[in-house]
């Protein structure tokens, strides 16, 4: 039993990564707390809904070329975005930056609704992934390995782009020092973009995974959001690796809680992150 | 001559006044609606105002209440309880409006219920399924026609002690209607049924939807049934991925499924899944159900109305019926009719009891088929549990209130 929460958590962590890497990312190179990005994971999420029909449905490579294809056309909506709108207010007090990507969050919640209607939609899971595998009664859902598998190829191609690539240590240079950067001759409006779309992409084919995973409505921006920001919270801000160990932490503690505090599962989550607050903010007095 | 025309005018002008008094007796009805138009109740809502809409047309066209046109202002409480009650406040002093109706989400219901005291405007709640509106907080002008927390949790566990179930795991969303339904369910299960063992109880945050690990939590136990009480977002969520674990191989699943989850999830939900609903149009063969639906799927592109739509649909006649046998909109002999007429609705004939004005609404249970009848499963060998049996019994009531009172 304890295993299979485990492995619940992991599972459910790892996708929380894939939400949760995109938003922290952006933080960590823009210093943007962008508030649309649940909004992003629901075109995500809508797009493949209205998609896939017309790519070979119920088919298991139909449906991955449709999430492919939504994470690039979220991804080309948040570069326009950032190029038309945000990049405008950079230089302006953080306050604007929140308020230009709460109205975001609106606008597109209206945009749904009126495209897509007040109902829940929902994707039907192609058959292949749609079983399990049994190992001595556990049950591993395919779909949830699968979604695993994606949580760690993102995770190693982000590394190896950062490690071995040139924008990589320009994104890492400009994750610790962004005046630096500039003053070498880096064209940091580009980076910003480009790292903005990049977030943009996985927040919209972590939608696309959601919308075969559970049913999909126009709410769905607020319903995901606060808890990719706790995560990243929990991870330290900008911190891409500390996404990915809060995710897997939030995970395995609600799985966990649920099997011993079950009405308390909620609750540790939320104890962690004010632990994990508390501690770095002792740190930093004691320094 | 000026004097004359000064006179003319002023007989005009004494005349229009005087006839606009007279107009003012037929002046029409107005019915105050404040609902979650947007919001978490905005799914269920739109077939809800689409149906009154409806329901309204109708009316007029056959004469109004009482004699006189039926209108309606229509008010988005956001499904926020504050948002609700300024809207309330503000269709009860400005709108001057005769009867209050809607509402969606308890949070709601429970916010407007002390305003509709307050000015003695009468609230019938066509949605709202909280019983501490019209039992603990009960008072003479707030109506429920539809069943309620109470009367459900009763009806489920009639349903339930009726199946080969003798070991259950609950799983309620965290808020209100959750934990009343299952704090309910499991009370009177252990009345019917003694020996029935609930192994665990779960409890979702209201709108999470990835549920997996409520799932293996639930499994784990090896129950011989699954108790949902979840809706929309969270039911379809709860069977997608069920799905995967075999959810419906290993146990059975009792959840709340209203028409939009049919609609939203299509062949998704496999045959077998246990559900209950309180309005479903394919279960209702009266003919004024059959008539309604062909109406609204004329007036909305073959679509279907929900749940929502059906029950909004009945409330619209009962507050036009009671107006009616009421000879006005006096709050007071409205109370009386409603407590004294029969309805003919479209979930058949309903009647109010007066203490605690709730009306005999039926639940409605059954296993999910795949027809062809319609493009997504509908409910099979659908139970109907009369109102009169879920009905909670007036010793209930009175412990209730005394309860709240303190």
């Amino acid at each position: 039993m304890l295993f299979v929460q485990v492995m619940q958590g992991v599972m459910e962590g790892i996708f929380l990564f894939l939400i949760a890497s995109g938003l922290t990312l952006i933080f960590g190179v823009s210093r943007i707390v962008n508030f649309a990005h649940g909004s992003f994971y629901m075109v995500g999420a809508f797009l493949t809904y209205q998609i896939y029909p017309f790519i070979a449905e119920g088919t298991t490579l139909g449906f991955f070329a449709t999430i492919a294809i939504c994470g690039l056309l979220v991804a080309a909506l948040g570069l326009l975005f950032e190029v038309f709108l945000l990049r405008r207010v950079y230089h302006a007090e953080e306050l604007m930056q929140l308020v230009l990507t709460l109205a975001a969050v609106l606008i597109i919640r209206d945009v749904t609704k009126f495209i897509w209607g007040l109902d829940d939609v929902s994707v039907s899971l192609p058959d292949a992934l749609a079983g399990a595998a049994v190992i001595g009664g556990t049950y591993l859902p395919t779909y949830q390995l699968v979604m695993v598998g994606v949580g760690v190829a993102v995770l190693a191609a982000v590394w190896s782009f950062l490690k071995f690539t040139h924008a990589g240590i320009i994104l890492r240079a400009a994750t610790d020092d962004r005046g630096m950067v500039a003053l070498l001759g880096t064209n940091q409006a580009h980076v910003f973009s480009w790292v903005f779309a990049i977030g943009c992409f996985l927040a919209g084919i972590a939608g696309g995974f959601a919308a075969a995973f559970e049913s999909i409505n126009y709410l769905l921006d607020t319903r995901v959001i606060v808890l990719a920001f706790i995560v990243v919270v929990i991870g330290g801000l900008g911190n891409f690796y500390g996404a990915l160990y809060a995710s897997l932490a939030v995970g395995i503690l609600k799985a966990l809680g649920l099997l011993f505090a079950p009405r308390l599962s909620m609750v540790i989550i939320f104890l962690l992150m004010a632990v994990v607050l508390l501690i770095r903010s002792l740190r930093r007095t004691t320094e | 001559m000026h004097r004359k025309k000064l006179l003319q005018i002023s007989t005009i002008l004494a005349l229009a006044v005087g006839l606009g008094g007279a107009a003012q007796a037929a002046d029409p009805v107005k019915i105050g609606y404040v609902g979650g138009i947007s919001g978490p109740c905005g799914g269920l809502t739109h077939s809800a105002v689409k149906a009154m809409k409806i329901a309204l047309e109708e009316i007029n066209a056959a004469g109004g209440a009482a004699g006189r046109q039926v209108e309606v202002v229509w008010r988005d409480s956001k499904t926020k309880p504050d948002e609700g009650a300024k809207q309330t406040r503000d269709l009860i002093l400005t709108e001057k409006v005769d009867v209050l109706t809607g509402v969606c989400s308890s949070s709601v219901f429970m916010a407007i219920n002390p305003i509709s005291k307050q000015y003695g405007v009468p609230l019938v709640s066509a949605i709202s399924g909280t019983h501490k509106a019209t039992v603990d907080f009960g008072h003479p002008f707030v109506f429920q026609t539809q069943p309620h927390t109470l009367m459900e949790g009763k009806a489920l566990a009639e349903y339930a002690a009726r199946q080969d179930w003798n070991n259950i795991v609950t799983m309620g969303l965290d808020y209100e209607w959750g934990r009343t339904t299952v704090k309910v369910f499991t009370e009177e299960l252990a009345k019917l049924k003694p020996e029935v063992k609930i192994s665990t109880q779960l409890w979702p945050r209201f709108g999470e939807t990835n549920l997996t690990s409520y799932i293996t939590a639930a499994l784990a136990e090896e129950p011989d049934a699954i108790m949902g009480v979840l809706f929309g977002s969270g039911t379809n969520s709860l069977i997608k991925q069920g799905r995967s674990y075999g959810l419906l191989e290993r146990t059975e699943l009792l959840t709340f499924l209203s028409t939009e989850s049919y609609m939203a999830l299509g062949k998704d939900i496999p045959d077998g899944v246990h559900g209950w609903a309180r309005g479903p149009f394919y279960a209702l063969d009266s003919d004024k159900a059959k008539a309604f639906v062909e109406k609204y799927r004329k007036a909305h592109d073959g679509e279907y109305p929900n749940d929502w739509g059906m029950l909004a649909y009945d409330a619209m006649y009962i507050i036009a019926g009671g107006i009616d046998a009421a000879g006005g909109t006096d709050p007071e002999k409205f109370r009386q009719a409603l407590g004294s007429t029969t309805f003919d609705t479209m979930r058949g004939p309903m009647k109010m009891r007066t203490i605690d004005n709730t009306f005999n609404a039926p639940s409605y249970l059954g296993v999910t088929m795949m027809t062809d009848a319609y493009p997504f499963p509908t409910m099979s060998n659908v139970t109907v549990i009369p109102g009169d049996v879920t009905l909670p019994s007036e010793d209930t009531v009175k412990a209730l209130r005394a309860a709240a009172a303190k």
